[in-house]
């Protein structure tokens, strides 16, 4: 349990502060804030994914259980650390929710294209907001069971 | 000949002047006594010389104008004069007076070779007449003939010559002709009555030989034997009448042989000429008239033979060349053109098929300009259906060319145009796509965190706000919300004009009734009779035919809320070419004056207290309705109700 406490649950890949606290805000909510990582743009995510530059201490196989990602990042944006996560055999597990503003179908369908296993649009509404965000935490962190490699 | 009854007629005045001299002579007792004439040796001379002249001038005329297709008679009728020429010169040499020739010269001598003459003459003349006039069977039997004259002149000269008293009597002095004499003279008088008759005869119709002057010529002969069975002596009045009667008959006989052998053949010849110079000055007319048709032609004529040398020309041909008509003659076909080797195939098409139509070809004048023609070619034959060459004729299609051409370059231009204008509408539309995109992601993220924050100043700071700041802050958060809905919705109305249309048939009816469960939620307890009648299908886009139903439908939902007795009618009725669906519904209802302002973006006709909704539902049916070729319209009055229409053109079944 030591080492399952350690591991790094979810990964909040969001270059909006605001937004940002608004998600910590509902999973701390729901308990489920304890280990997340924020990340503020796709290079600090893809670093932070692949153990790289500043996270080159980590292990690959540690974490995240989620990554929430967001679509318009600065540097590498969302959709190619998307395709970076789930073109690498040994990330492609990690299941990726894409949480955007954006309501495009073609984002919607590239995203699906390329093996995002959710795609939420994030509602204006706070309420709505903090509720689905509560909600695929929950169901990506305890109803979910990864494959049993992952860990 | 022409039947010549004028000939005949003169040659009657003539032969019965004859005649009268000779009933003169005869009953005038004066001259018929007259006897021994001094003088009349030279004049008996001068009288056969002149006929032997004339019957060799017969013979000479017949048989050196002969030709294989002149009739034999007249041959029968020289060789034949020539016989008795002959004999008469041994006559005239035997005459009395004259020196001894083999035996002395004496009457009955004479008369000996006369006769016989006589009789070679009469036969002759009969032959002739019953002869049909028909060319010798055979040309060579011509020689025959002068060779059977000569035999027959030779033997009876020799015989008259040599042997004069083994010749029956004819004269005995004192006593004037014996019987024999005036016997024979009668019988060759009746030989010659048949060809006198058989001469008339033939005289009064059209002939190709002078029957009539055979016929005097034998009328003659026979006043000239009649004489010569009066005399009593060889020297009296009759013998010279005899002699002057023969004159004139071998002259007739010359103008016969004449006529047939030289004047007729000349005067065919004539008329043959003038016959030719007729049909030439025709052909000529003809010809010159053809040639001024190919000459009329604005269109380059122009043949071609076998080896593909021009043979003809016309001047448009010189024109479009600037060539003169005896430099193209003579010359290859193809050296005229830019491609000579597609004008060799040309011709050679031509030659093979019989004809080519409509083949282009640019020809090139010789100061280098061209023309471009299309060429229509045939082949021409002659009698037997022999090629002898290609005619064929261009068009100038340069004028058609240049049309065409500028036709093309406007059509390039408007496809260069098109393409740009394209090219910028797609450029447009990128923009426009980049631009709802920054609105979709950008515009709602603020909101969020208006909204989101003022939540959190509820939530963690309640026990410091009042009611009111409450109020306030929820304020705040509803209109935050409201503005996500416009944005959402402007989203809404620019995706229905820019997506594309992904066209399939559609159940219309089927597509109204799900669409009207998926809303019942929206209903929620209001009772609303909603009545969907049988829908036509159409052809569209699903997706978005599925929208229009949803507006139309929650529109009709929204707006029956505050009736007690709700009523929605969905329908349809076919006109024309048009397909009219309409929703309608016994709601509110609107003011047909502003039925213009219905369809227009974020337009509501009603206050957002009293029907939620931003006012871009009809806007987005309007924009899909048109997108698929249709048209939409309103029908409302305030209180009664509403009415949207929209039209869908109908497509043929062979193209769903």
């Amino acid at each position: 349990m030591d080492d399952a406490m350690k591991e790094v649950e979810i990964l909040l890949v969001e270059d909006n502060p605001t937004d940002a606290e608004l998600a910590i805000r509902a999973l701390k909510k729901s308990n489920l804030a304890n280990r997340l990582v924020w990340v503020k743009d796709g290079a600090e995510a893809l670093d932070f994914i692949f153990a790289t530059g500043a996270y080159a201490g980590r292990t690959i196989g540690n974490g995240p259980r989620v990554i929430l990602l967001d679509l318009r990042l600065p540097k590498v944006d969302g959709m190619e650390v998307l395709r970076r996560v789930k073109g690498d055999e040994r990330t492609r597990t990690i299941p990726v929710v894409v949480l955007t503003s954006s309501k495009e179908d073609r984002d919607v369908a590239e995203s699906y294209r390329l093996g995002v296993n959710s795609y939420i649009s994030k509602p204006v509404e706070f309420d709505e907001f903090a509720k689905t965000v509560a909600e695929l935490g929950l169901y990506w962190l305890l109803v979910n069971h990864p494959p049993v490699a992952q860990r | 000949m022409q039947p010549n009854n004028a000939t005949l007629r003169h040659l009657g005045w003539l032969l019965g002047g004859l005649a009268m001299l000779f009933v003169i002579v005869w009953k005038a007792p004066a001259l018929y006594t007259v006897q021994g004439l001094a003088s009349y040796l030279p004049l008996h001379m001068v009288a056969e010389t002149f006929s032997i002249v004339v019957a060799m001038l017969v013979f000479g005329v017949a048989w050196n104008a002969y030709s294989v297709e002149r009739p034999g008679n007249i041959m029968i009728l020289a060789c034949a004069l020539l016989a008795v020429g002959l004999i008469d010169f041994a006559h005239m040499l035997s005459f009395k007076g004259m020196p001894e020739c083999i035996t002395p010269s004496g009457p009955e001598k004479a008369i000996n070779l006369w006769l016989s003459a006589r009789l070679v003459a009469a036969l002759a003349l009969f032959a002739v007449a019953l002869r049909p006039w028909l060319p010798l069977t055979d040309p060579r039997f011509r020689y025959w003939l002068l060779a059977a004259s000569l035999v027959v002149a030779s033997a009876v000269i020799w015989l008259g010559l040599a042997y004069p008293q083994e010749w029956p009597r004819t004269f005995i002095a004192g006593q004037g002709l014996t019987p024999f004499k005036i016997g024979a003279e009668y019988a060759i008088i009746t030989i010659m009555l048949v060809p006198a008759v058989m001469f008339y005869r033939q005289a009064r119709q059209p002939q190709t030989y002078d029957a009539a002057s055979l016929f005097a010529a034998t009328v003659i002969t026979i006043l000239s034997e009649l004489s010569f069975t009066f005399y009593s002596d060889v020297a009296d009045i009759f013998n010279l009448l005899g002699h002057i009667y023969k004159i004139v008959a071998y002259f007739f006989i010359y103008r016969a042989v004449f006529v047939a052998s030289v004047r007729e053949p000349f005067q065919r010849l004539d008329a043959e000429f003038a016959e030719n110079r007729r049909i030439a000055k025709a052909l000529q007319t003809v010809s010159l008239y053809t040639r001024s048709l190919i000459e009329a032609s604005l269109d380059p004529l122009v043949t071609i033979n076998a080896a593909g040398k021009i043979t003809d020309v016309n001047h448009a041909t010189e024109r479009v060349t600037g060539r003169t008509r005896s430099e193209l003659i003579g010359t290859d076909f193809s050296d005229y053109f830019t491609e000579p080797d597609k004008a060799r195939a040309g011709y050679q098409q031509v030659f093979l098929k019989g004809a080519v139509t409509d083949y282009p070809l640019v020809l090139r004048h010789r100061d280098g300009h061209v023309t471009d023609v299309l060429y229509n070619a045939s082949v021409y034959c002659d009698e037997a259906g022999e090629v002898l060459g290609v005619f064929a004729a261009a068009r100038d299609v340069t004028e058609r060319k240049k049309a065409e051409e500028n036709l093309l370059a406007l059509k390039n231009e408007l496809e260069v145009r098109v393409q740009e204008r394209t090219a910028q509408l797609a450029a447009a539309n990128q923009e426009l796509e980049a631009f709802s995109y920054s609105v979709s992601h950008d515009l709602r993220t603020p909101l969020r965190a208006i909204d989101g924050f003022s939540g959190i100043l509820l939530e963690d700071y309640a026990d410091k706000l009042d009611d009111e700041g409450k109020r306030l802050l929820n304020v705040v958060r509803d209109n935050t919300v409201r503005m996500g809905q416009l944005i959402d919705d402007i989203l809404k109305f620019s995706r229905a004009g820019r997506l594309e249309l992904s066209y399939s048939d559609i159940d219309m009816e089927e597509l109204a009734r799900s669409v009207y469960d998926e809303l019942q939620p929206a209903i929620a307890g209001h009772e609303v009779r909603v009545e969907i009648e049988h829908l036509p299908s159409a052809r569209g886009d699903r997706a978005m035919m599925r929208q229009v139903f949803v507006n139309l439908l929650s529109n009709a939902i929204k707006f029956t809320r505050t009736k007690d007795a709700a009523r929605i009618k969905v329908g349809c009725s076919v006109e024309g070419n048009e397909a009219i669906y309409f929703v309608q519904d016994n709601g509110v209802g609107f003011d047909m004056q502003y039925v213009g302002k219905l369809f227009g973006v974020f337009q509501r006709l009603h206050g957002i207290t009293e029907f939620e909704g931003t006012g871009i539902g009809l806007a987005i049916v309007k924009r899909v309705i048109t997108r698929h070729g249709g048209r939409v319209w309103a029908e409302g009055k305030v209180g009664e109700g509403a009415t949207i229409y929209f039209a869908l053109p109908v497509k043929e079944k062979a193209h769903g």
